[in-house]
């Protein structure tokens, strides 16, 4: 096992490798116990070393919260969390946790954490802000000094940056982000808090936040609880006070970097570049240490509020099996509007388990990391393509095409927002979307009977095939929005029409 | 392969130059997905043509793949409009917006000059019309074929007829363009004509300005509007009213620009009258009444559409401001900051939804929602279906350029073919997403109209707006609040008169919104009010209350520390948050000079980021920059040789478009001389501040730090400070001490960083009151007796010495601010005490009132060899004492003796060399009856005539100037002598009395008007009529219904009784009925002139106001004796032919002038020429293209 790999004490029955993408705990004391707020069987520990830093020693000690579903029983819905409604920004609430109102700023305590004051507080001859408190460093050696705030310690990611001016609670939860760093380049973040309906999984699996400004106060009727506390809650490293644009230039520049991030004022600026330079995303498998671990099934549609399907009702029933690769809670909504049965199954569930459920359609999820790195998942998606209408979204889309014969590479620095054009080639319309991706499909290595159906207009890469031989249908990019435009929503009715015309 | 690789796709190789879209940006949808198709058919050994038995499998199975027949999916055909370029199309008429108004500024000068740039560059011929002579849009080489004149659906149709157009894009010029196509169109011009309206058709103008379609067409796509109610009479709008029920209301007329008529009513009393105003105001007689819906946020967001049907959102703007205040008046921040993604979703859904329901069918709207920030209800409050001031903004704060694309969309193209300008490779369809945020803030100009409440409603009463972007909020809103140059070098940091404030008066300033709203807020939280109290009175957000209240935290910071113990953390700190040197200087109890040594030698300096519209995603050389005190600079100045221009900042009385078309000439001429030029702007409506006017363009505040700041950076040889008013020359000397102690190198190493032009310290001996009464003497030059009062008595003493009436104003202002005509000592007493203050320091200047005096306004060039040419000699229509911008003037003089012209030739020529003028100078002049000259003022600048003369003489005298200060003499140039057209151009002032309620309309020697329009002809009568239809005066030029008589109501003061004979007897003629006051009728009475007595309004009824509603007055001439009970009286006579439209004219010499308009109407009909026909020789054209802007 290599020098910055971690071990596993495993929950699942083969050991998986990882690379530092999971939430940290700071290494205190207390983080040897796991937060109260889970129960403590839903934790696995893990271990890591580094030979190369002064002595071998425990850098941190990691934490790993699983999707609910790995309790082992089938839950009718993971959507577990008590629904909040908050009637107004000044009046809350049931929340358990130090909410929005009155808004908070964040004080600076010397060389401490951030912690949270009412914004009445009384005048202070203290510095009114934080000093810095963090380094992330990037691959190309460039230090970038910061204020941490969120969780403490020491991580490791991928650096990429996203330039969607909203959604970033979504963007937190999307379990597409692991083992990165995400950067906002919308340079006030945390404006509206977090709330309980906006999250795309239950828990936050990318590496760590990189922004401008953290918002010294939140504002939303919907929030119920400020976005510092809430990655503190959920582990993940955060920072502001950045140059962010400077730092994206740089990836535009020069592709993703692997980026460090750490609140330790005892590693060196040296140790924490070899770190970099020592840590790998391609070829590396993130979606099993994501995935659900046993299947579920899901019915929770898209709350009326947010519903922005036209057109009919849809009454029909159809049974989609989603394979979750690190599915976003959207997906299944939209599906869900559109009168679909959902079963969610772990990114290894044999294909002959899914026919077996007799499906009408199969998605293959969005999901983090290398397409090339899970060629189990690839074997999976060849077994099912012509047995049962496909849909494939981002990973699920890069999935088919390998499956189809061709061929995925790594983006410089792939997209990641959510005003990209794409051409609809079918239609000749224009969408606007949502993308998250690093890795796309090469149309030139597909067969000639793959149809090219839309394209993304910045760049002309494939963000789109279909083949109706196969009943098979995929999209680079997100039509599930969350976050992003609702332009191609209508990628779900074409699934749903494939399937009807299958089922007929 | 790596097809994500920008240099390899397909799509990027055309394009090198950004000119035209037609090159092939991108190849059309159907060679793209050839060329796909193409790759893997060579990869594949058969041929495409072998027979279909021949084809292998595979290429079977792609052969159906596109046989749509099979398709499970409909295809859905594309529509005709995706083909592209339109070429059934040749000619295209362009509407202009007319003559600045409170409502319609610049932005449409903007659009038009946008939509102009483009429709030229795909080959298109543009007619444009547009009254207004400012603009840079009018400028001769710009259009094909140019009107300047009133913009009446009649002499539309004339032009229509002449140049038949086979378009006619409405969508550019604001209000008055859609307003005036719908007419068009109703009058049936357009279909005589077979003209096409494209951009909007008129069933989508109807159903968004029509108050009812809308609210019915929100309906039936399940959007919510507020509950409300359509009237067209007021007995409608009471019976509304009772089905809402309960106060407040807000009531919105149709089609009407920046909600003129509208307001907010919270009682019966108010309601009536505000729908009063509101119907007549209207075009169709239409109010929407509904519920208030005050506190909730409001929301913009701008939306593009093509033909075939794409739509992208541009940008989203949040008002802090909550609903209440009209959104040209509020501060508003972009892009939206407290929505979550679901919540902007949900409005970006919305906007789609509603631009295909109202059915623009390409171009850009604009969409205003209203979010109940406690459950998030959103109803949708109006959508403006052309380009708007927010478009104008949207545009400046994302770099996406909306009205020229919306040109380009309206003639056919999809957004995907248009190439983003700013990345040139990534198509325009695209949703601009910005790494900073962009603070507006609005200003305003209530101390000129005295009597009107400083109270923002839903009807906006801004005159201008300055914009400013930084990193953060905060850091925006503190520029913003700089560049506004209301006094404030930033939000806090100062003594502000709010401080001294009681409790009751901040809270009431807190609850009314107002001009003054933030500071009160600062005051408040200075004193400790908690931001919670402060979102309770004012409904502002709490997020930006917060960021505020920060702002206050640091303040409070900075005051317990000195400025050396800051340390260079510290400062970047203080820095990043926008505050300025002299903030900072002011709590640390230092000065600003000390402030900015300490801050350059820790090393904390700007970085200058760019604005790219992608967030910095793909690469972008776009050079439009704002400062920042990031980590990394992005400016990159070039070593060539470069000229920083400094503009005028945000519009004002007295300062407006015309300073903003003299920055864009001496930009144009000077780039195409070969300098590299730097614009230096803060105000988002102009063209200055278009990315593409300028090489490179800073948007930033002018202040001395910032100009200071970009000139280390830039090290430009020379800096233009003359064009922008009165803004920059305040610069001027700081600028010259800031260099001299700097010793400034230029950037290509050619010499020392100059101020270009007349020199700093000539520009103060001529804004020196006593250095330049010095000069005056010197050479001779008469000028009124006056002196300067330093105090009380001194003013008594030099008024008794000159005898009254005497000019009184305060020292260096613009725009005769506080500027006032006095006749008594008690008067002047009372002025010292209210009016201005007066002290050592700011000596308030005293001069003897010329009365019944022409004024004289001259405009000449000097280089900097001494040789000087007059640019044009105008004449005022107003006698002196009405200030310059306010009165209507005409080039060539009419009345004015070749002797006294001979005078103020060789006194202005004289002037000139000895100010060591170099580039333009203004000097205005009276005339007295007996024939005397004065020099009443010198100006070492460029004035607000500028662009008049120019377009009159058919010489752009900005662009010769800005050469001539690059070291260029008026020989090089070609330029040495006087030009005296053959034609007539009569420039006319548009006053914004009816968006201030309450106060007098008289003219004065305070500046009030807003704008202006021009009427040229042959004839000079004429050339007056067109300019005063152009104003939107309704002359009465037909006789009344059934032949009844129009009438005239006269009522003259004692002062200018002498005159009413000749003005009666002119009426007379004309056929008109006389009416008159007592006083006036017995002055008439005696001359044996035929008059009907009338009574005034406090002398019992029926009076003259009556007569004036019951629509049996059709024109008023009315002099104000300025006594007490005319100031009552006379007033509200005024306001009421405000209300009713009915022209009125305030001066003898403007009433003697309408009366000759009105002859030679009734015995000539109005004939519209192009600009370019009134110079016929080949060689003026030629110079007219050369010298226009650059295509």
């Amino acid at each position: 096992m290599s020098k910055n790999l971690v071990t596993i004490i495993p929950r699942a029955k083969q050991p998986i490798s990882l690379s530092g993408f999971f939430p940290l705990v700071p290494l205190d004391s207390e983080s040897l116990t796991p937060p109260p707020f889970l129960p403590s069987h839903w934790m696995a520990q893990v271990h890591a070393s580094y030979a190369d830093c002064t002595s071998t020693s425990l850098v941190s000690r990691r934490l790993r919260r699983f999707h609910p579903s790995f309790t082992g029983f089938t839950l009718s819905s993971p959507h577990v969390h008590v629904r909040l409604h908050m009637h107004s920004t000044s009046h809350v609430s049931t929340s358990p946790s130090p909410n929005s109102s009155p808004p908070h700023f964040y004080k600076s305590m010397k060389g401490g954490s951030t912690l949270l004051s009412g914004c009445d507080d009384s005048v202070s001859t203290e510095r009114p802000w934080k000093t810095s408190d963090a380094r992330l460093v990037l691959e190309d050696g460039s230090v970038w000094m910061a204020k941490s705030f969120g969780a403490s310690g020491t991580q490791i990611g991928e650096v990429v940056f996203n330039t969607s001016l909203t959604g970033y609670q979504e963007i937190l939860t999307d379990p597409s982000y692991a083992g990165q760093f995400v950067l906002m380049t919308n340079p006030h973040i945390g404006n509206t808090g977090v709330n309980l309906d906006d999250e795309e999984s239950n828990q936050c699996f990318l590496a760590g936040l990189v922004i401008r400004s953290i918002s010294m106060c939140t504002s939303n009727w919907r929030c119920s609880e400020a976005l510092g506390d809430y990655l503190k809650k959920q582990n993940i490293m955060a920072i502001y006070d950045v140059d962010t644009r400077a730092i994206t230039r740089r990836l535009r520049e020069d592709g993703s970097l692997i980026g460090v991030l750490s609140t330790d004022e005892s590693t060196t600026d040296k140790e924490l570049i070899e770190m970099a330079h020592k840590w790998k995303i391609v070829g590396v498998d993130l979606i099993s240490g994501i995935s659900c671990e046993a299947p579920y099934n899901w019915s929770e549609k898209t709350d009326t509020e947010w519903e922005f399907k036209t057109g009919s009702d849809y009454r029909e029933e159809f049974h989609v099996v989603a394979y979750d690769f690190g599915i976003k809670h959207n997906i299944l909504r939209r599906l869900a509007s559109y009168g679909c049965k959902v079963t969610v199954v772990p990114s290894k569930w044999p294909a002959s388990e899914t026919l077996k459920l007799n499906p009408d359609g199969v998605l293959f999820s969005n999901g983090p990391g290398d397409p090339a790195a899970v060629p189990y998942a690839v074997e999976i998606v060849k077994d099912i393509i012509g047995k049962a209408p496909v849909f494939g979204i981002c990973m699920g889309h890069q999935l088919l095409g390998q499956a189809l014969g061709g061929k995925t590479f790594k983006m410089k620095f792939g997209h990641h927002g959510g005003n990209h054009p794409v051409c609809n080639l079918r239609k000749g319309c224009i969408e606007i979307s949502a993308q998250n991706h690093n890795y796309a499909v090469d149309p030139a290595s597909l067969p000639p009977s793959i149809e090219m159906t839309h394209i993304n207009l910045n760049d002309n890469s494939c963000a789109g095939l279909r083949c109706p031989e196969l009943k098979i249908m995929s999209l680079q990019y997100h039509p599930e929005a969350s976050p992003g435009p609702h332009d191609s929503d209508l990628a779900f009715r074409e699934f749903i029409q494939l399937m009807k015309g299958t089922k007929s | 392969m790596a097809l994500c690789n920008p240099k390899l796709s397909i799509n990027s190789i055309p394009s090198s130059s950004s000119s035209s879209t037609s090159a092939s940006f991108p190849p059309p949808r159907h060679i793209s997905s050839l060329f796909l198709f193409r790759r893997r058919r060579r990869r594949h050994p058969y041929p495409a043509s072998l027979s279909a038995s021949k084809k292998p499998g595979l290429l079977r199975l792609l052969a159906r793949a596109h046989d749509k027949d099979s398709d499970p999916i409909s295809w859905i055909p594309r529509r005709p409009g995706t083909a592209g370029k339109r070429t059934d199309i040749q000619k295209i008429m362009i509407l202009g917006a007319g003559p600045i108004v409170i409502g319609q500024a610049c932005e449409f000068d903007y659009s038009g000059t946008q939509a102009c740039k483009a429709l030229r560059d795909e080959g298109y011929e543009v007619v444009l019309i547009n009254s207004n002579p400012a603009t840079i849009m009018t400028d001769p080489g710009l259009a094909n074929r140019t009107y300047i004149g009133p913009m009446t659906p009649e002499l539309v149709e004339q032009i229509i007829a002449e140049e038949r157009p086979q378009a006619l894009l409405p969508t550019m010029g604001g209000q008055t363009a859609l307003n005036l196509a719908v007419a068009l169109h109703e009058s049936g011009a357009l279909a005589r004509y077979g003209v096409e309206l494209i951009g909007a058709k008129l069933d989508a103008i109807r159903c968004a300005e029509d108050r009812d379609l809308f609210k019915k067409a929100m309906a039936s796509i399940g959007l919510k509007t507020p509950p409300s109610g359509i009237a067209n009479t007021i007995e409608e709008c009471a019976s509304v009213a009772d089905e809402i029920g309960g106060f407040p209301l807000i009531i919105r007329p149709a089609f009407t620009l920046g909600g003129t008529g509208g307001g907010i009513a919270y009682n019966r009393g108010e309601f009536e009258s505000i729908c009063r105003a509101g119907l007549a105001a209207s075009l169709t007689t239409q109010v929407l009444i509904e519920k208030s819906l005050l506190g909730w946020k409001e929301y913009e967001l701008e939306v593009m559409r093509d033909l075939a049907d794409n739509v992208v959102i541009i940008c989203s703007i949040e008002n802090i401001d909550p609903m209440g205040v009209h959104t040209g008046d509020s501060i508003t921040v972009a892009p939206a900051q407290t929505l979550t993604d679901k919540e902007y979703q949900r409005l970006r859904d919305y906007s789609v939804a509603i631009i295909r329901k109202i059915g623009v069918e390409c171009g850009g709207s604009n969409v205003q929602f209203a979010v109940n920030p406690v459950d998030g209800e959103v109803m949708v409050i109006e959508m403006n279906p052309r380009v708007s001031r927010s478009s104008a903004l949207a545009s400046k704060a994302t770099g996406f350029p909306i009205a020229k694309m919306a040109a380009k969309l309206s003639v056919g193209y999809t957004l995907d073919q248009i190439p983003n300008d700013i990345t040139k490779k990534t198509p325009a369809s695209f949703e601009p997403s910005i790494d900073y945020v962009v603070t507006k803030i609005p200003r305003f100009a209530f101390e000129k109209f005295p009597g009107s409440q400083p109270i923002l409603t839903t009807q906006m009463k801004s005159v201008g707006e300055a914009m400013a972007l930084g990193r953060t909020f905060q850091e925006s809103f503190q520029k913003a609040v700089r560049s506004l140059e209301c006094g404030y070098a930033g939000w806090g940091c100062a003594h502000i008169k709010e401080l001294d404030w009681d409790w009751e008066q901040l809270k009431y300033s807190l609850r009314v919104p107002n001009p003054d709203r933030i500071h009160a807020i600062y005051a408040a939280m200075r004193k400790g009010m908690k931001v919670d109290e402060i979102h309770d009175l004012s409904f502002i957000d709490k997020w930006f209350l917060s960021q505020l209240k920060e702002l206050v935290e640091v303040e409070n910071f900075l005051q317990t520390i000195s400025l050396d113990q800051l340390t260079k953390d510290d400062l970047y700190e203080v820095k990043r948050r926008g505050f300025s040197d002299k903030q900072i200087a002011y709590a640390t109890n230092s000065t600003e000079k000390e402030v900015r040594t300490k801050r350059i030698s820790s090393g904390v300096i700007p970085a200058y980021k760019r604005v790219d519209t992608c967030a910095a995603e793909f690469e972008a050389n776009t050079p439009y920059m704002y400062s920042s005190y990031d980590f990394e600079c992005e400016s990159a100045p070039t070593k060539m040789k470069k000229v920083l221009i400094l503009g005028g900042g945000p519009n004002r009385i007295g300062q407006g478009i015309e300073f903003d078309y003299c920055c864009c000439h001496a930009s144009f001429a000077l780039r195409q001389d070969g300098y590299e030029t730097i614009m230096m702007n803060s105000n988002p409506e102009t063209v200055s501040t278009d990315y593409d006017t300028s090489d490179r363009l800073y948007f930033e505040p002018l202040t001395i730090e910032d100009v200071a700041n970009v000139l280390e950076i830039e090290r430009p040889d020379g800096i233009i400070v003359q064009f922008g008013g009165q803004t920059p020359l305040k610069l001027a000397v700081p600028i010259q001490q800031y260099l001299e102690e700097k010793k400034l190198m230029s950037a290509n190493g050619t010499g020392p960083v100059r101020v270009w032009g007349t020199s700093p310290d000539s520009i103060d001996a001529a804004e020196d009151r006593e250095r330049f009464n010095a000069i005056l003497n010197e050479l001779q030059i008469e000028q009124p007796k006056g002196g300067i009062a330093k105090n009380e008595a001194d003013a008594l003493s030099i008024a008794s010495n000159i005898g009254y009436p005497v000019v009184v104003r305060p020292s260096y202002v613009l725009g005769g601010r506080a500027m006032e005509i006095v006749y008594t000592d008690e008067k002047l007493l009372k002025y010292l005490e209210t009016a201005v203050e007066v002290d050592p320091e700011r000596p308030v200047l005293v001069d003897k009132y010329l009365s019944d005096a022409t004024e004289i306004d001259v405009d000449a060039m000097a280089d900097s060899e001494g040789n000087v040419v007059i640019g044009g000699i105008m004449e005022h229509i107003e006698q002196a004492g009405i200030h310059s911008g306010d009165s209507a003037c005409s080039l060539p003089t009419k009345t004015v003796s070749n002797k006294c012209l001979d005078i103020i030739r060789s006194w202005t020529i004289k002037l000139a060399k000895r100010l060591g003028v170099c580039g333009l100078m203004n000097c205005q002049y009276a005339i007295t009856a007996s024939g005397d000259v004065y020099l009443l003022e010198a100006n070492p600048r460029a004035s607000r005539t500028v662009p008049f003369v120019s377009k009159a003489i058919g010489h752009p005298i900005a662009k010769y100037a800005s050469l001539v200060m690059s070291g260029k003499s008026i020989y090089d140039i070609g330029f040495t002598s006087e030009v005296i057209p053959k034609h007539v151009s009569i420039k006319e002032a548009v006053l914004p009395f009816e968006k201030f309620q309450g106060c007098d309309v008289l003219l004065g020697p305070e500046m009030r008007s807003t704008g202006e329009v021009m009427g040229v002809d042959f004839d000079f009568h004429v050339a007056f009529a067109k300019a005063q239809i152009a104003a939107g005066q309704k002359l009465p030029v037909d006789d009344g219904l059934l032949g009844n008589k129009k009438t005239v109501f006269l009522s003259l003061n004692d002062l200018t009784k002498p005159h009413l004979a000749s003005i009666a007897d002119g009426f007379l003629q004309l056929g008109f009925r006389l009416v008159a006051t007592s006083g006036t009728a017995r002055v008439l009475e005696l001359e044996n002139i035929p008059v009907e007595r009338v009574l005034k309004m406090h002398e019992g009824r029926p009076h003259a106001g009556d007569m004036l509603s019951n629509g049996e007055i059709h024109i008023m001439v009315i002099t104000s004796s300025g006594d007490a009970l005319d100031s009552i009286d006379g007033r509200q006579l005024r306001r009421m032919a405000l209300a009713c439209k009915i022209p009125l004219i305030t001066t003898v010499s403007g009433a003697l002038a309408t009366v000759k308009a009105l002859r030679s109407l009734k015995h000539n009909s109005i004939k519209m020429l192009a600009l370019q026909d009134y110079f016929h020789s080949v060689e003026e054209e030629l110079d007219l293209r050369a010298a226009s802007s650059t295509i």
